[in-house]
């Protein structure tokens, strides 16, 4: 039972940090119709710029504020200098030109930071554990980390929802020809929300550094299960990718728990967000929140 | 040949088709008229299987066509054009013609010979390539033809494997009225020999080539009737067709 | 401007042809005998390269899962002899025909699996889930440590084909590649130009016409599908035969990109593009790290630009030879 209840809390956890991923993610599509495969680099700047600030200032605020800043000024640059010539291309050449940048962004951090991985501790604050009933303990810090992410998704519903900017948002994603109707000058649309996306992500790798290994190469995985995430929850729909992104992080962990509780192969541990993704895809091809089609 | 009962058709809030029932006999050139978004080329796209209705039947020849795909209906002989031109841009004129008769021709293909060698479909793809007009820009890939010339297309593809109901979905827009006189005269020359369902907002065109009219309005029938009489019908004329028909 | 003397493709593809022919009694003579070997591991690649051109180029099916397939081929001959040695399976399984056309079987079914539920979307979406699905194949082989794992799988490959031609003879295998990758592209190109391969590009060219015209589009792009996937998985089968050893990095995403990308810099929808791009590609990544360690600093960019400026690839940007120009597709 305790065993349950502390994997649901990973599960969530793990769901939150995917939302925080996915939504840059989906945004990034829903707006500029722009597959960004680099977007799993961001996450893992965040965590090698989180470390590198904690090392320095012993301020875990500090380091997670710096490290989101600084990944959003790499973003900004990055949009400004290369992502928006691909606006118009075709995916195919969006995705081999994300896969130039991951290949860049692995190789920069081995460049910089060098090749051995980098750790960070979790803050003496936060570390330690709670009880909650039932005689488990569950680490203080996780449950930090799901109330920033609720927060977070919370702060994201409300600037979709009620603010100026986030109607236009959502009017452009599905609608994207009414851009040019609404007088708005689309660069600045596209640096914004591509910055504000980096920000999450960088926002995601930063706080779940001292969960992980820091290392070249950490995004990509993650990267591809925010894909099995927008592919669930619908692509350009940030509640599809909130709503998704739970059921993908608890599956994930709860399937991993199966092969040793039941007779199941080890194999379905990693299958069961698969299981999850073509059941979706059999009762809703679009997604469960899709805005968009696929062709755009 | 072609019946519609009862056929319902919503995106949420907006009905497209609001209990249409439609009977067309053989070799019937029946018109479509209404206003812009009365539901003409919705309904054409639930017949060809293009859309899924909600509810309703269309039948076709006593077959239930409602579990059928779009592409098991155009070999059971339903064919359409599209009002936006929809071709394969990259392939050329006798191409496009040719893959649409290979289709039909139910022949068995080997997956080594090649395509363009084959004599028979080629053959019968150049015969319709010619019966629209376009023999001398056969060999012409789409992406450089003209518009009028790709309407042209447009109706040759449809005509390939002689399909006993075809739905013209505004054959002659955006052409040049010479364009369009040639087409104008090339579904003349098929009327009567198949069954065609007709949208047009060119009135001359529809007075002079339906054998019945149906009125569209918000998705719903107003009037069946020979063109004489839809021409003199009271609601008619308020609701489409004003006190300056053509 | 200056009319200079231009290549004509179909000569490229001969100089191309000319010069892998002669390349191991070239480098015999040089004393430089090793790169037999390295071309020969360059063409078996190419064979997988060229399979993804047919999905890709002609069909428009941008997998990003393609090494999937050539690891399974590859683990399936590595397995096959895990298996012999262990004495569970009967010795003849090993002849290389054998464990080759069963390395093409497993990859092809797998593929049928895949395509079955991947087809069933396109564009961005289908880009991604075939992303996840090899994603998911590469997993679950990371966790079956018996077989290797992380570690790779070291085994005897059976060099004796038909007990009658000896693939230990270096020259021979890398002639018996070189004639494999040649019937390879002959197949596809006979495939491409046959009315399945015509519906599958015009599939690409405007599927729901395609629809409208009669074809069940799913069927034929799962079975080009298919087809793609065997193919990778036949030249994965030679793979581990050539190297006695497969691992789990065969099937690593990156991988998948990195098919893509010996395509896109072969040129597209050429079919021998690839076989250009997968050797330079492959060639160039084994010696550029003696220059620099770090030479991948310099390739994400250069990719980049390739992309912006030269997506046709090298043999894309050559003129077609004047009769197939008008029957030319994009």
């Amino acid at each position: 039972m305790s065993l349950l209840l502390e994997q649901l809390l990973n599960g969530l956890q793990l769901g939150l940090t995917l939302f925080l991923i996915s939504a840059g993610l989906t945004l990034v599509f829903g707006i500029m119709n722009f597959l960004n495969l680099a977007h799993g680099s961001l996450y893992m700047l965040g965590a090698f710029l989180c470390a590198t600030f904690l090392a320095k200032s012993q301020n875990f605020a500090a380091a997670v504020a710096g490290a989101v800043f600084v990944t959003m000024v790499a973003a900004f640059i990055l949009e400004r200098g290369v992502i928006r010539f691909f606006y118009h291309r075709s995916h195919l050449d969006q995705v081999i030109a994300t896969f130039g940048l991951i290949i860049f962004f692995n190789e920069f951090v081995r460049f910089v930071w060098g090749p051995v991985s980098l750790f960070a501790s979790v803050p003496p604050l936060l570390s330690g554990s709670v009880h909650v009933g039932g005689g488990a303990t569950l680490p203080v810090y996780r449950i930090v980390l799901v109330c920033v992410g609720l927060t977070t998704a919370a702060a994201i519903w409300w600037t979709v929802a009620r603010t100026r900017a986030g109607i236009l948002v959502r009017a452009v994603a599905s609608q994207p020809f009414v851009m040019p109707a609404l007088g708005v000058d689309t660069n600045s649309l596209s640096t914004a929300v591509f910055v504000a996306g980096a920000g999450l992500a960088a926002l995601a790798g930063a706080l779940t550094a001292p969960l992980y290994s820091i290392e070249a190469g950490i995004g990509e995985p993650l990267l591809i299960k925010s894909f099995v995430v927008l592919v669930i929850g619908g692509l350009g729909s940030v509640l599809g990718a909130f709503v998704a992104a739970l059921a993908v992080g608890v599956v994930d962990t709860v399937g991993r728990l199966l092969p040793g509780l039941v007779a199941l192969p080890a194999a379905f541990g990693e299958a069961a967000i698969y299981v999850l993704m073509i059941l979706v895809l059999y009762f809703r091809p679009q997604g469960l929140f899709g805005v968009r089609t696929s062709d755009g | 040949m072609l019946e519609l009962r009862d056929v319902r058709k919503s995106y949420g809030k907006v009905t497209v088709t609001d209990g249409l029932s439609l009977a067309i006999e053989p070799n019937e050139l029946r018109a479509i008229i209404g206003p812009n978004g009365a539901g003409k080329t919705s309904l054409i796209a639930q017949i060809s299987g293009e859309l899924r209705s909600d509810s309703g039947e269309i039948v076709f020849n006593g077959r239930s066509l409602n579990a059928m795909s779009m592409p098991a209906r155009r070999r059971l002989g339903i064919s359409r054009t599209f009002q936006i031109t929809s071709l394969l841009r990259d392939f050329s004129a006798l191409d496009n013609v040719r893959l649409a008769v290979q289709a039909l021709d139910g022949r068995k293909r080997s997956a080594f010979a090649s395509a363009r060698g084959d004599a028979l479909s080629t053959r019968a793809a150049a015969e319709l390539v010619e019966f629209v007009g376009l023999a001398e820009r056969a060999d012409i890939i789409v992406s450089h033809l003209a518009h009028g010339e790709q309407r042209q297309l447009e109706l040759a593809v449809a005509l390939a494997g002689s399909p006993p109901l075809l739905l013209l979905d505004e054959p002659t827009a955006g052409m040049a009225s010479d364009d369009a006189i040639r087409v104008k005269n090339l579904i003349a020359s098929i009327k009567g020999s198949r069954t065609v369902l007709l949208i047009e907002h060119d009135m001359p065109t529809v007075f002079a080539l339906a054998d019945r009219v149906t009125v569209l309005v918000n998705g719903r029938e107003i009037a069946t009737d020979t063109p004489d009489q839809v021409r003199r019908n009271e609601q008619v004329r308020a609701s489409y067709l004003g006190d300056d028909d053509a | 401007m200056a009319r200079g003397i231009r290549l004509q493709r179909p000569a490229v593809l001969l100089i191309l042809a000319v010069l892998l022919l002669l390349l191991p009694i070239v480098s015999n003579a040089l004393g430089m005998s090793f790169l037999t070997v390295d071309f020969r591991r360059f063409l078996i690649f190419a064979i997988a390269a060229v399979s993804l051109d047919l999905i890709l180029g002609y069909g428009g099916m941008v997998s990003f899962g393609h090494a999937a397939y050539f690891g399974l081929g590859a683990y399936t001959v590595g397995l096959a002899h895990v298996a012999i040695a262990t004495q569970q399976w009967p010795a003849w399984v090993s002849e290389p025909l054998v464990t080759w056309c069963a390395g093409a079987l497993v990859s092809a079914l797998v593929a049928l699996a895949v395509g079955a539920i991947s087809l069933r979307t396109s564009g961005v979406y289908f880009i991604m889930i075939t992303l996840a699905f090899a994603q998911l194949v590469y997993f679950i082989f990371v966790g079956l440590k018996n077989i290797g794992g992380d570690d790779g799988l070291r085994f005897v490959a059976n060099r004796q084909l038909l007990g009658m031609i000896d693939l230990g003879n270096r020259m021979v295998f890398y002639y018996l590649v070189l004639a494999i990758l040649g019937g390879v592209v002959l197949l596809c190109s006979r495939l491409t130009n046959s009315h399945f391969g015509m519906v599958v590009q015009g599939c690409r060219d405007n599927e729901p016409r395609m629809r409208a015209l009669g074809y069940e589009t799913y069927i034929y792009r799962l079975i080009c599908f298919v087809v793609a996937g065997a193919l990778a998985g036949f030249a994965g089968a030679l793979f581990a035969t050539h190297e006695s050893f497969v691992s789990v990095s065969l099937m690593h995403w990156s991988r998948s990109g990195d098919f893509i990308i010996m395509v896109l810099l072969g040129g597209i929808g050429t079919l021998y593009g690839p076989v250009f791009g997968a050797i330079a590609y492959l060639w160039l990544e084994s010696f550029l790290p003696e220059y620099s360690e770090h030479w991948m600093l310099f390739f994400g960019p250069f990719l980049i630009l390739a992309i912006l400026f030269a997506k046709q690839g090298v043999i894309g940007s050559l003129p077609p030879a004047p009769a197939s120009a008008k029957q030319r597709h994009a």
